[in-house]
């Protein structure tokens, strides 16, 4: 396919209903396989415990077009691992991720590619995801030349349009990664994501290694672009003062599930699940002078051996017996919030 | 003697290098008095860690204190011999560090090296009476069985766990001050409150000082009661928290402040400060922060010093923010 008809085949993206990305039921399985020790003594009669661990465990949202969600939770709670997959990066082991309502998976693989070249990620350490060999030129010009986003003679002028969007100096293209300075290097992460013209861009932690005052400037990039591009992002992110400035929807995850998920405003405003109205409460805050916490207590189980019944239960302070044997579903509190918490049908 | 616990005056640190010595550290004065928490903030690069590690007279070659004094209980640290000095720390004071792989050993048990911590600042103390004082230190930090958990490696713990035990490590001789380089930064917001939560309990009923340092001014926020704020290898602005959080005198701080975002602009652009901090051997001539500033002048190119302006409360700027502008007027929580 010529790169005029590809061009013409990409639709301008605000003519397009409906969300970009749908999860349905997405679950990611890691498990130990065993090794040559294990089938010996297995052969032996021996037990093998497996220990699979849910990364992932039956998540479903979905992210529109322009719309940014922030996926909040502790450390091992799989936000980045469901990022990934979001991304195309890593696959589901079971469930679906669908592009514009069709399943990515059983998709052509001219969809697929669409799909890769739509979705695009920015991981934490720039310098970890540049090639350290590769002039910054080459680094942000190589996808879009592969991909032929636009012909091979518009393709200098289209990567500097993205660099200086992105606030990056396109005479500095002769130059390697590591003569960057991290804002910089991340601002170069960015422009090779919107290099293929992408809808929607999973960041995983973009500004968590940044300093304060680099920090804002990304951030209010990030902002830019949105506006520029019509992008939508999946902002995943420990640092919820950051989501909750940018993001339209908040999803918080434990331990692999959603267990709230609405507006970001709302859910600051009342939060329901006792997870999130503890999670909430400790996010110190330039307001909140000599604050003695109110901890949540202990730390996140391993999610080797998750908690039965709702993954929260040895931790909340309203557990009750039926927290610790039945799982809860994810339900419709009011528009467009959802909760997965028991305590919800005793208000009822 | 004064009141004051620790007083560093006009220290300066400097390392060699190809092109001869540059200084991390310049011209940083501090004071930390009994059961005080200090918070020292700045972005990378700025100095905050070479002051704390100058204190605890950590710095290795290349790196050297060449000027200032460092006073623990009227005494200079620096005129001190090393096995004097050897002696003070991690028993009068210790550091933590936001590595705790820094401080552990990761092939000896937990109890092995909390004993060390104890007998090698006090042979007397016999083994028992010394590993109930570990056992006890573990369980102030919240440690849950600390009698099992002493025989553990620290791979058997998590990242928030191993950070307890450093931090009961630095307890464990009951330091008169402890500096903490960043310890809650790599951790998540729930470990983060439960430990700055320890933290607060243990110095107000200790009588322990503290010398905070971090980049996360909602940190200092929630702990500390006094601030220095470090730029480019010196403190520009010093004072009470509520002062320097409502009332910033500095641009910088102002900058600072402003960029976080806040709960009452969602959506909105954040302020920013221009461009980037100075590398090291190449920092602008007069005031270091002058071509990022706003309020930038033609006699900031004459190095301003830090000149006080009430008890506890210092800048070093040639035009401060007023005084009477607040910030976050009536809209504290």
């Amino acid at each position: 396919m010529s790169a005029e008809a590809l061009a013409g085949r990409v639709q301008p993206v605000a003519e397009r209903a409906g969300p970009i990305i749908s999860i349905d039921n997405v679950t990611r399985r890691f498990e130990r396989r065993p090794d040559f020790a294990a089938k010996l003594a297995m052969r032996l009669g021996a037990t093998f415990n497996r220990r699979v661990v849910h990364a992932v465990d039956g998540v479903s949202f979905e992210i529109g077009t322009r719309e940014v969600v922030g996926l909040v939770g502790e450390s091992g709670c799989g936000k980045s691992t469901l990022g990934r997959i979001v991304a195309g990066i890593d696959s589901p082991t079971s469930g679906r991720i669908l592009y514009r309502g069709e399943d990515v998976a059983g998709a052509p693989s001219e969809a697929q590619r669409e799909f890769r070249l739509r979705v695009q990620m920015i991981f934490q350490d720039p310098l970890d995801s540049l090639n350290p060999r590769y002039r910054m030129g080459r680094a942000v010009s190589e996808a879009p030349r592969h991909h032929r986003i636009v012909p091979l003679s518009e393709l200098e002028g289209h990567v500097d349009r993205i660099l200086l969007k992105c606030g990056v100096d396109p005479s500095t293209k002769d130059r390697f990664p590591h003569q960057f300075s991290g804002g910089q290097r991340q601002r170069i992460g960015i422009a090779r994501a919107l290099a293929v013209n992408p809808e929607l861009v999973v960041c995983d932690e973009a500004v968590a290694s940044l300093d304060v005052s680099i920090q804002a400037q990304i951030i209010n990039l990030f902002m830019d672009l949105r506006e520029a591009f019509d992008l939508g992002y999946l902002f995943v992110s420990h640092d919820i003062g950051i989501v909750r400035h940018i993001s339209d929807r908040l999803v918080v995850m434990y331990l692999g599930r959603v267990v709230e998920l609405g507006p970001t405003q709302e859910l600051f405003a009342k939060p329901n699940h006792p997870y999130t109205q503890a999670l909430l409460k400790e996010v110190p805050t330039l307001k909140r002078r000599g604050a003695s916490f109110c901890t949540i207590q202990g730390e996140i189980p391993s999610p080797l051996q998750p908690p039965s019944g709702c993954h929260f239960n040895p931790r909340c302070p309203f557990a009750t017996k039926r927290c610790r044997s039945e799982v809860p579903e994810l339900r419709q509190i009011a528009p467009g919030r959802f909760s997965a918490c028991h305590l919800n049908d005793d208000t009822r | 003697m004064s009141k004051n616990l620790l007083e560093v005056r006009g220290l300066e640190t400097v390392f060699g290098g190809e092109h001869g010595d540059v200084a991390a550290v310049r011209d940083v004065s501090l004071t930390v008095s009994r059961g005080e928490i200090v918070g020292l903030v700045g972005e990378s690069g700025s100095g905050k860690s070479v002051t704390g590690l100058s204190i605890m007279g950590l710095i290795g070659h290349p790196g050297r204190v060449t000027k200032g004094e460092i006073m623990l209980h009227g005494e200079d640290l620096r005129r001190l011999p090393t096995t004097a000095l050897r002696g003070l720390r991690g028993n009068r004071i210790a550091m933590i560090f936001q590595d705790p792989m820094m401080t552990l050993n990761p092939v000896l048990r937990i109890d092995t090296q909390m004993i060390e911590a104890i007998t090698a600042h006090d042979a007397k103390v016999d083994r028992t009476t010394a590993r109930a004082r570990c056992r006890d230190a573990l369980g102030i930090v919240g440690i849950p069985s600390p009698e099992e958990r002493l025989k553990a490696y620290p791979h058997q713990f998590s990242g928030g766990m191993r950070q307890r035990v450093t931090i009961a490590i630095a307890m464990l001789n009951s330091p008169d001050l402890i500096i903490a380089d960043e310890p809650t930064t790599a951790l998540d917001v729930t470990i983060q409150s439960q430990i700055l939560a320890e933290m607060q309990k243990l110095c107000r009923e200790r009588g322990t000082a503290l010398i905070w340092i971090t980049h996360d001014l909602t940190v200092i926020a929630a702990l500390t009661q006094r601030v220095y704020v470090m730029y480019a290898g010196s403190v520009v602005e010093e004072g009470l928290l509520d002062d320097v959080l409502d009332r910033p005198l500095h641009p910088y701080t102002y900058g600072l402040i402003r960029s976080i975002p806040s709960d009452n602009a969602p959506g909105k652009r954040l302020f920013q400060i221009p461009g980037m901090a100075p590398p090291i051997d190449r920092m602008p001539k007069g005031c270091r922060f002058h071509p990022r500033c706003p309020r930038v002048q033609e006699d900031c190119l004459r190095e301003p010093s830090l000149d006080a302006s009430g008890p506890n409360r210092a800048v070093r700027c040639h035009h401060p923010i007023a005084e009477d502008k607040a910030l976050f007027e009536g809209e504290r929580a």
